[in-house]
């Protein structure tokens, strides 16, 4: 680990990867070659980012004499297990949304504009994991959300697709409004200090922890506010959620993937970075701001969920809903005792916590990847995205009805399942920091999110398919009967449900490694 | 060499092999299905018999039994000890990990484990004809979930048997269930989901207050330093939280009153094998839970709250036993009496006493052989003459001379006729009853009281009397598997009631400890 080319490498990667594809374009030949060439170059950038997992933490780009120096003790950006956990979080996205898409998108043009746009959204992401400065979260932030504005736009001759991407780039430009807002009000209050650095996190962590609750400035509330907004809107946590679930609807499945698994998950690791880094000592108002939403967001997710009969808005309400599981960590967080357990915390506060956040995230990120490349499959096959369409699918479709189980026994969280382990670790955090009453909503929201989970399982499995499928739809009974499962969806889901049932169980290499990611971020 | 691999000396041993031998042969047994219909069943029936010739096998070195040679032998286990334990580390930095062991307490429940799977595979060849191969496997998948609920000695592997068993079943009542399936399947997932999730919490709890004890410092979810600790967890507020937590978790499996909502509906739209296997071992996981919480690990908790146990048992008896006096279907009959005769094994475990204990346990034991076999007659009698109404089954014994006899011996059995298995039990605990508490002694003997005339009048209406012409076409049991059921169960109800003193001297070492801890 000294030369910065060897740890910058993932985005090098991925750089390199995104220049071909785009070359490819120009010479025309990028039908053939890109999908196959992304999906490579994401599986070597994961995996170099692999190899160097439970690595030493080193800051870039922070010495003013020289700009590449590795062993600065401060930097704009900070290579360590966070940005290492949330990076392979992306680039397995990444990965199953090219497979997924080398079929989904084989009728559209330019296809190599779009895997490039896949690319730098993903380079984004992980930038942004790695910031360790407000401005460079901003870019990055912007570096990720501009070209899955325009992905979610690709199949511009949709109306429905248009929609929902216009929809879907006026909240996110609202949302980029007010972190930067936010920003900026944290900026007005840093330098006014005299910082030679006024954005990098460092300053700012240290402008609030001067502050004790009884002294701290309504403009600290306030900037704290505008992130919070901001972020939530990513995060799709309550009252922020309400774009979610039409543009979850209306954009290709497979960008839904990765809206639903990767964008999620960046709105989070942008908040751990800022708030729960920064502001451990204001651990009492933002523990109770995450309670109060965790308790909105899941409630709503999982009440609005059941009423669904989309089998899309379905999953997005899904997907709210374990936003407000991730959310209970976070309040967790905020919380949690200092080290009156040793040997489970023999780490620094609230890293337990998130690493029940960070683990979540990865289960949650993999089980919606199945869920929504079946989504897909089916859409195919049977032409319809309604769950009463689901009826009987095992009889055309066993293994697909397999897999889809398998997805959603693990996002209701039943053992041996990934699903099941997460949520363990959440509720655990919520009851070590004392939140008892969180973690019996959670058990409450759990219970009522049974329902709609088991009843597609219902009508996959139990229900005989319905007569009248046939007519109701346009699909005429031909490609009905014929429709073949392309190889690229059957290795993504196949590969997607081999890992909810490893992580499941074998789950202690990672989550050992999320314990160190949340460590070496809350140290500093 | 064998005894390394039967000790689990190099990790894995015996009883992962008893939990795992099942899962592993689910999917191998679909495949056969799939390629010849009909070898899924016999595949699935050798699996189980093997699964049940090792638990015997278990037993055996448990007891030293003198066929092994010496060097298979365990040796006398300390009180309050598990034997043959096989630990491995899974999630080291929250000490959790895959851990299995027995000891006087879940052995005989997994040699009923082993010996109900098997019957139940048994029953299913006559009974089951549609989808097969899924069916097997969902069967032997249910096996792995049972078997670890009794052999787990790690909270946490012990949660994930205990919700493996929920797949499976809902799938069972969902695809071969009768006429109101899917929601039955679905009423049942829910409710028990929900009380699992509640049990979860108290198992965390269990985790952070042992943490206070334990000698590192450190929560533990094994139940061997759980016991170890157990007298110190006290009874202050949280700890009774934690013990109603679990406690609801173990109620609505068990089922009693008022949690008991979804058995009924289950058991009347399960398959009749389903209905055997929920009705023999499901419910007894609540009861094993029970037990092995509050003797266990808290056993203060049990003295502060025995009283609401007790009530609950008590309840549970009286309700079950008074509205099974009113049900028209057999099979809703039949679940009711669980509902009551499970409630004999809370009161058992509410007196926290030697006898009480030994006789819950023994209730346990008995039950999961009496209600699998009359949930196997209402089965067969439904079959045969379309229906289980009661008041429709008037003077079936002509028909059906084998089955109407059977029926009876069930009936009395269950009742608690001396000299059968329902016996012993009811003995056990009414005498730990009235030491610890005459008046519900004196209330509880109405229970019993009511059983006995539930059955009776059953008895009267369906056995004996002019036949129903409607029954014309009814025919006896004709199957070499249908005798073969009904000859095992018959033969071990009477074998429990006449040999009482096998299944109690099993467990003498786990009724010892149950009551030294008080």
């Amino acid at each position: 680990m000294s030369n910065i080319a060897i740890i910058l490498l993932p985005f090098l990667i991925l750089i390199g990867t995104m220049i071909i594809c785009l070359l490819l374009e120009a010479f025309n030949i990028a039908r053939k070659f890109t999908p196959p060439i992304t999906i490579i170059g994401g599986f070597l950038a994961l995996y170099s980012v692999i190899l160097s997992v439970n690595g030493d933490t080193v800051h870039l780009f922070g010495n003013p004499d020289d700009f590449l120096d590795i062993n600065f003790p401060s930097g704009i950006m900070v290579i360590d297990d966070f940005y290492r956990f949330f990076a392979i979080i992306f680039l397995i996205v990444l990965v199953f949304v090219a497979i997924s898409s080398s079929d989904y998108m084989k009728t559209d043009h330019n296809l190599g504009v779009y895997y490039s746009l896949l690319i730098l959204a993903t380079i984004g992401m992980m930038v942004l994991a790695a910031a360790n400065d407000l401005l460079l979260i901003f870019v990055a932030w912007e570096l990720a959300s501009l070209p899955v504005y325009s992905l979610a736009a690709y199949q511009k001759s949709r109306a429905e697709t248009s929609e929902s991407a216009l929809k879907f780039f006026l909240i996110g430009a609202m949302s980029s409004a007010f972190i930067l807002f936010g920003i900026s009000l944290i900026y007005g209050i840093t330098s006014s200090t005299g910082s030679s650095t006024p954005t990098s996190l460092e300053t700012v962590v240290t402008s609030f922890t001067d502050l004790s609750l009884s002294n701290f400035s309504p403009l600290h509330v306030l900037a704290l506010m505008f992130l919070f907004v901001g972020f939530g809107y990513k995060m799709a946590a309550v009252p922020f959620h309400a774009w979610a679930v039409d543009v979850y609807q209306g954009t290709p499945t497979a960008i839904t993937t990765y809206l639903a698994a990767g964008s999620k998950a960046m709105g989070f690791a942008a908040i751990m970075r800022i708030v729960i880094e920064g502001l451990t000592d204001l651990g009492e108002i933002w523990g109770i701001i995450f309670a109060v939403l965790a308790v909105l967001t899941m409630t709503l997710g999982n009440v609005v969920a059941l009423v669904q009969t989309n089998i899309k808005r379905m999953l997005a309400y899904s997907s709210i809903a374990h936003a407000g599981y991730i959310l209970i960590a976070l309040a967790a967080a905020a919380n949690e005792p200092v080290a009156s357990i040793s040997g489970l915390i023999d780490i620094s506060v609230g890293s337990f916590s998130i690493a029940a956040a960070e683990f979540h995230i990865l289960t949650h990120a993999v089980m919606k990847i199945v869920a929504f490349t079946v989504v897909i499959v089916v859409s195919f096959s049977v032409g319809s995205e309604e769950i009463n369409d689901y009826a009987g699918l095992r009889k055309r479709h066993p293994w697909i009805v397999f897999a889809m189980t398998i997805a959603l026994l693990s996002l209701l969280g039943v053992p041996p399942l990934a699903g099941f382990i997460s949520k363990l670790f959440i509720f655990f955090s919520a009851i070590y920091a004392d939140l008892i009453w969180l973690a019996i909503i959670g058990v409450l929201n759990s219970a009522i999110s049974v329902y709609y989970y088991i009843r597609v399982i219902k009508l996959m499995i139990l229900d005989p398919p319905a007569e009248e499928l046939l007519e109701s739809h346009t699909v005429s009974v031909e490609s009905l009967k014929t429709y073949r499962i392309p190889m690229s969806y059957a290795m993504a889901i196949g590969i997607g449900v081999i890992l909810i049932i490893l992580i499941g169980v074998i789950p202690e290499a990672i989550f050992d490694f999320a314990v160190n990611a949340a460590t070496s971020f809350t140290r500093t | 060499m064998i005894t390394q691999i039967l000790f689990g000396e190099n990790g894995f041993g015996v009883l992962t092999l008893i939990f795992l031998l099942p899962i592993l042969a689910a999917l191998p047994t679909w495949f056969i299905g799939r390629v010849r219909e009909g070898l899924a069943r016999y595949l699935a029936l050798l699996v189980s018999l093997i699964t049940f010739a090792i638990a015997i096998l278990v037993w055996m070195m448990y007891d030293n039994n003198p066929l092994l040679p010496s060097s298979l032998h365990v040796g006398h286990a300390a009180s309050g000890e598990w034997v043959l334990v096989e630990n491995i580390q899974w999630i080291k930095s929250l000490g959790m990990s895959y851990s299995l062991g027995i000891d006087g307490l879940s052995l005989p429940l997994v040699l009923l484990s082993g010996f109900v799977f098997f019957i139940a595979i048994l029953a299913s060849f006559k009974d089951i004809h549609e989808r097969e191969p899924a069916y097997y496997a969902m069967i032997l998948l249910l096996e792995t979930g049972v078997m670890g609920t009794f052999l787990a000695t790690d909270f946490v592997i012990f949660y994930v048997a205990w919700e493996l068993v929920l797949v499976p079943m809902f799938f069972l009542i969902g695809i071969w269930g009768g006429p109101r399936r899917e929601y039955a399947a679905i009423y049942f997932f829910i409710y028990t989901h929900v009380a699992s999730m509640v049990m979860l919490l108290g198992i965390i709890g269990i985790w952070l207050e042992s943490a206070k004890y334990t000698d590192s410092g450190m929560g533990t979810f094994s139940f061997s330093e759980l016991t170890g600790i157990s007298q110190q967890f006290g009874n202050g507020a949280f700890v009774l939280l934690i013990f109603l937590a679990l406690l609801f978790g173990f109620i609505v499996k068990v089922p009693s009153v008022p949690f008991h909502t979804w058995l009924p509906l289950a058991h009347v739209e399960a398959p009749t094998p389903g209905s055997m296997i929920l009705a023999g071992l499901l419910l007894k996981m609540g009861g094993y839970g029970l037990m092995r919480m509050s003797g266990w690990f808290l056993p203060d908790a049990l003295t502060e709250f025995a009283w609401l146990v007790a009530i609950i048992g008590i309840v549970s008896l009286l309700y079950g036993a008074w509205v099974a006096l009113r049900q028209v279907d057999m099979k809703s009959l039949v679940a009711y009496s669980s509902v009551g005769h499970m409630g004999i094994v809370l009161l058992g475990v509410a007196t926290q006493t030697q006898e009480g204990f030994a006789g819950a346990q023994y209730m346990q034991i008995a039950h999961g052989i009496i209600s699998p076999l009359l949930f196997f007659l209402a089965g067969t009698i439904g079959h045969s003459a379309h229906t289980r109404d009661i008041p429709k089954l008037r003077g079936f014994a002509k028909n059906m001379p084998i089955t109407a006899a059977v029926l009876v011996f069930a009936s009395f059995a269950s009742a608690g006729l001396p000299g059968l298995a329902g016996f012993w039990s009811e003995l056990l605990v009414f005498v730990a009853l009235f030491k610890w508490a005459q008046i519900l002694a004196f209330i509880g003997i109405f229970g019993i009281v009511f059983t006995a005339a539930y059955y009776l009048w059953m008895l009267q209406r369906t056995v004996f009397g002019d036949k129903n012409p409607e029954l014309a076409h009814a025919h006896d049991v004709s199957h070499w598997s249908q005798y073969a059921v009904l000859g095992l169960l018959s033969l071990f109800t009477l074998v429990l009631g006449l040999f009482p003193d096998w299944l109690l001297k099993l467990m003498t070492e786990a009724t010892a400890f149950f009551a030294s801890q008080f």
